[in-house]
């Protein structure tokens, strides 16, 4: 077990590495920079010069990445150049409030995805099956631009029971939460319902049923614990996903979260936050995606970790 | 001896989308107390939806009807769900043809086998613990401490199986019902399950329905046969009686395709040719009659009537009329 979960860092650092390279030289290939005349054009040029050589932009960029390293292998992600505070304090500022919001819908998601697939499962052509596919296919279709549109039309401007923005009391988590995991629960419950159909059909569960299990346990305990297999895979991309927070959904509802900043950044080319988001983003999905094996191997025997 | 089981006119059909399929129509047999029957037939003839049938444990697509299911004096047709169930696994046990997947990989044995012994008879995690190890040294399993932390997963397929009959008798069923036990096992392994089956049955004089496609695992095991063809019961009698005076031609066919150990190495099996029927839409007279090599006229228009040999022996064959032929059973 040790073992392996050294091995998946180590590749983890080697996934990191790359992740790095290919992101710093990439953004740099892009024409044009955060200080080229493009894109501040009340600057005089000279100006914009002096300032991108006082962040070492000035020179090529194989030493500009070697400086880049040999910071961040100090844990220092750099200043950010468009925004005031450095990297490091933007990413443990505005985290939080993605990592609450996202936490918040994966748990939700989980909460309503799960039950919703499995009635799905027992009453296999009835209403509720029905119920389900459809909202499961809304719910993977609708983007979740139109989706938090409609939903702040509704409950905000129209009903006025929901704030629009801010995450200021527990009134404000609701349309955000919901907007997050439309997408999660419909595909959560989708993939239960299938895996719990097919599960139903085992030997093991009609062996469960000649013990004289009731219905209830042989559904709960036998078929699901088999069904969720493959939703515990899902859960690291998924948790990743979330905890680091949207774009769309943090710029519609004005959350301060790490999503926003990350597009902001993109769009301001500023490099230091691009690379420092990425990073953050990069680790996250690693380690999430290695939780989530672990917890599998814990849940499955058959799942060997050792192996590679 | 008494009746443990007696199932009268049992007919079961599923409902699918192209209509009805027929699998068992309107049969009727009985156990004794501490008595083993054997079912044979090939696939599709209906001889495991019957047990399942009885059993109540079909997908709600199958339409079950019986006349009577007596089981130890009490009518199961008339039972609830809940009443069903409460006899499942603690009074009729049962024993499923793949080891390798009836077992559910996520639990552990002990898991597994402490599970009816909790619900049925209310064990403490220790007791439970306590008698799931009597019950593997009962199903002859080496080293069973270890074995009850293990999954699935980690045993041979011989040990599954030993693990499912450990699970079915967990509770001392007055019946057991073993579903092609040891045809997904290889020849050596299906000696040795027979075996201890065998020998549970001595032990605990627990009644056993042996279903299976092969008349050999029967022969040293039951006291009465009965041969299921097209979803019906086309002969039935005492162990000898179906091998040394069998009388309908299919259980002549399933005789002659199995292997002497005669020594004569020129022997030839003669398979029995054609495909089952389609039970969709059985056909009107004998359901073997297509592949019949004595078929008559008649054979094809009306079902045989059961004629009752002897005590017994009975047998549904238009052969059996006075007026029929007579014919001799070609020897393999």
């Amino acid at each position: 077990m040790l073992k392996y979960i050294i091995k998946r860092l180590l590749a983890g650092v080697l996934t990191m590495v790359v992740l790095i390279t290919v992101t710093f030289f990439m953004m740099h290939a892009m024409p044009g920079g955060p200080f080229s005349p493009s894109e501040e054009k009340n600057v005089p040029i000279e100006v914009l010069e002096r300032i991108a050589a006082s962040y070492g932009l000035d020179q090529p960029v194989w030493k500009q990445y070697l400086n880049y390293w040999g910071n961040l292998l100090h844990g220092d992600l750099g200043v950010s150049y468009k925004t005031v505070g450095t990297v490091n304090e933007k990413i443990s500022g505005h985290f939080p409030a993605s990592a609450r919001v996202g936490g918040l819908a994966v748990i939700f998601s989980l909460l309503v995805g799960i039950p919703m697939g499995l009635l799905a499962a027992i009453y296999r052509g009835k209403v509720a099956d029905f119920t389900t596919l459809a909202l499961a296919t809304i719910g993977i279709s609708v983007p979740v631009f139109v989706l938090s549109l409609l939903l702040s039309y509704l409950f905000s401007s129209k009903l006025n029971w929901l704030p629009t923005y801010g995450l200021d009391s527990w009134l404000c988590y609701i349309l955000p939460v919901l907007c997050l995991s439309f997408n999660p629960i419909a595909y959560i419950a989708r993939q239960t319902r299938s895996s719990m159909l097919e599960a139903l059909e085992q030997d093991y569960v009609r062996t469960a049923r000649a013990k004289g299990v009731s219905e209830l346990m042989v559904v709960c305990k036998h078929a699901l614990k088999n069904a969720l297999t493959p939703v515990i895979t899902y859960l690291g991309p998924l948790v990743a996903g979330l905890l680091t927070g949207s774009f769309i959904v943090e710029s519609r509802f004005a959350i301060p979260g790490l999503g926003y900043y990350f597009v902001r950044s993109i769009s301001d080319r500023d490099y230091t936050m691009i690379m420092g988001i990425v990073i953050f983003f990069g680790l996250f999905v690693v380690i999430c995606n290695l939780i989530s094996d672990i917890l599998l191997a814990i849940v499955d025997p058959r799942v060997k970790l050792t192996n590679d | 001896m008494s009746k443990l089981l007696e199932v009268k006119n049992l007919t079961t059909s599923f409902r699918i989308g192209v209509g009805l399929v027929q699998a068992v129509r309107g049969i009727s047999f009985h156990v004794d107390e501490g008595e083993s029957i054997g079912i044979v037939g090939e696939s599709g003839s209906g001889k495991s939806v019957t047990m399942l049938s009885v059993m109540g444990l079909l997908p709600d697509y199958a339409d079950i009807k019986a006349d009577s299911i007596l089981f130890n004096g009490r009518e199961m047709t008339a039972m609830n769900e809940k009443e069903l169930r409460a006899m499942h696994g603690s009074e009729i046990g049962m024993i499923f043809q793949d080891p390798m997947t009836s077992l559910n990989p996520l639990f552990t044995v002990e898991q597994q086998l402490t599970e009816s012994l909790k619900i049925h008879q209310g064990l403490k995690k220790q007791e439970a613990r306590a008698r799931a190890l009597e019950l593997l040294k009962l199903a002859e399993i080496p080293n069973p401490e270890a074995r009850l932390k293990q999954y699935p997963h980690e045993l041979s397929g011989g040990m599954r199986q030993r693990v499912m009959i450990a699970i079915a008798i967990a509770c001392s069923p007055k019946m057991v019902i073993a579903d092609e036990p040891t045809t997904a096992l290889d020849v050596t392994i299906q000696a040795q399950i027979l075996d201890l089956l065998n020998h549970l049955k001595q032990e605990m004089k627990t009644s056993i329905i042996m279903i299976t496609h092969d008349l050999g695992v029967i022969a040293s095991m039951c006291s009465r046969i009965q041969v299921m063809y097209g979803g019906t019961i086309c002969e039935q009698g005492t162990a000898r009686e179906i091998f040394y005076d069998p009388k309908h031609p299919y259980t002549w066919g399933l005789l002659n395709s199995i292997p002497k150990l005669t020594g004569d190495t020129n022997e030839k099996l003669i398979p029995i040719r054609g495909t089952p029927p389609d039970m969709l839409m059985p056909p009107k007279g004998c359901p073997f009659a297509p592949r019949c090599q004595y078929c008559m006229p008649v054979c094809r228009e009306y079902m045989p009537p059961r004629t009752v040999l002897g005590d017994t022996h009975a047998v549904a064959c238009h052969l059996m009329h006075p007026k029929a032929p007579k014919v001799l059973r070609r020897e393999g």
